[in-house]
């Protein structure tokens, strides 16, 4: 407890000095608040604008987009767009180590591991021109910075980081 | 482990929030504000626990919480900055009969809520005969009427 000190007829730990601190630290506070408000909004948390991101453009053997923020334990997915004729990816083992994986739509065909990545391959109709989606829906496991790669073996490889808070 | 740091964590959170909003934002607990305190709860539950539906995990976080709960009271028996940091100082925001404007607008207190104090706590009909008004650490007001 604070000091008691006489103000007037009352003895209180009245602090005038400490007051309009915590005044002044309350305001900057509420523009914290605000301002992280605002950012929630705009997806700095997940899921909105400012998480939306992508890497290769969409005649490229393999383009994809995920979030560029998510959260640990909470869905997210990457989409998968395979060019013409590709019927294989590849994931950096680092990444995917750190995913709990829920789905892969359309089922793989085949995994295949090597040191540094999982290939899934998947079966085309007849008509190998048309580009096919995939999606991955994982769950982040840890928390923090991760970096993955993404691409198709021989012919191109993107990298990509997301940050997942906690 | 996982579970004592989420107590601590959610516990520190809601301190500082709680803080930041001022001693008046759920001191005297409307309707609304019960409602409000159990969504908060709610909310907080899910990150707490996850999706671990252990009573082991459940006894790690209360024990956790009231842990914490304790360290701090006794910090704060111990240190008077650590104490005003936490709860706060009591104020004087109204003085022989003068409500102290600047005081009141800052605390987002009005006259209203003083004459209610007055009428409710101790019977009092108008703000002359208020002698003190203390806005308290817990964001109650206390009355203390003139002599006469």
């Amino acid at each position: 407890m604070s000091e008691a000190q006489r103000v007037g007829d009352l003895e209180i730990t009245q602090d005038l000095e400490f007051q309009k601190r915590s005044w002044k630290a309350q305001r900057v506070g509420w523009a914290v608040i605000a301002l992280l408000i605002l950012g929630g909004l705009l997806g700095v948390f997940g899921r909105g604008f400012a998480a939306r991101a992508g890497a290769g453009y969409p005649d490229s053997p393999v383009s994809f987009e995920y979030e560029r923020f998510t959260r640990s334990q909470s869905s997210t997915s990457l989409l998968l767009r395979l060019g013409a004729g590709v019927d294989r990816v590849s994931i950096s083992r680092a990444y995917l180590e750190r995913m709990q994986i829920e789905a892969i739509t359309p089922q793989p065909e085949a995994v295949e591991a090597s040191g540094t990545r999982y290939t899934y391959s998947f079966r085309r109709t007849a008509n190998a021109n048309e580009p096919i989606t995939v999606v991955i829906h994982v769950r982040p496991q840890g928390f923090g910075m991760l970096s993955g790669e993404v691409g198709v073996e021989g012919l191109i490889t993107h990298g990509f980081w997301q940050l997942i808070y906690p | 482990m996982d579970s004592v740091l989420r107590g601590l964590a959610i516990y520190i959170f809601l301190l500082l929030v709680f803080r930041i909003a001022g001693k008046r934002s759920l001191a005297q607990i409307t309707t609304f504000d019960f409602v409000l305190l159990l969504i908060v709860g709610e909310a907080t539950q899910q990150a707490l626990l996850g999706d671990d539906f252990s009573l082991t995990t459940a006894f790690v976080v209360i024990l956790t919480l009231i842990g914490v709960d304790i360290c701090f009271s006794v910090i704060k028996q111990r240190s008077r900055g650590i104490d005003k940091l936490l709860d706060g100082v009591p104020l004087i925001i109204v003085e022989n009969g003068e409500p102290l404007k600047e005081r009141m607008d800052k605390s987002r207190v009005d006259e209203s809520d003083v004459l209610e104090a007055a009428r409710r706590l101790r019977g009092l009909e108008r703000m002359e005969q208020v002698k003190y008004a203390v806005l308290e650490r817990d964001g109650a007001i206390s009355i203390i009427p003139r002599d006469d």
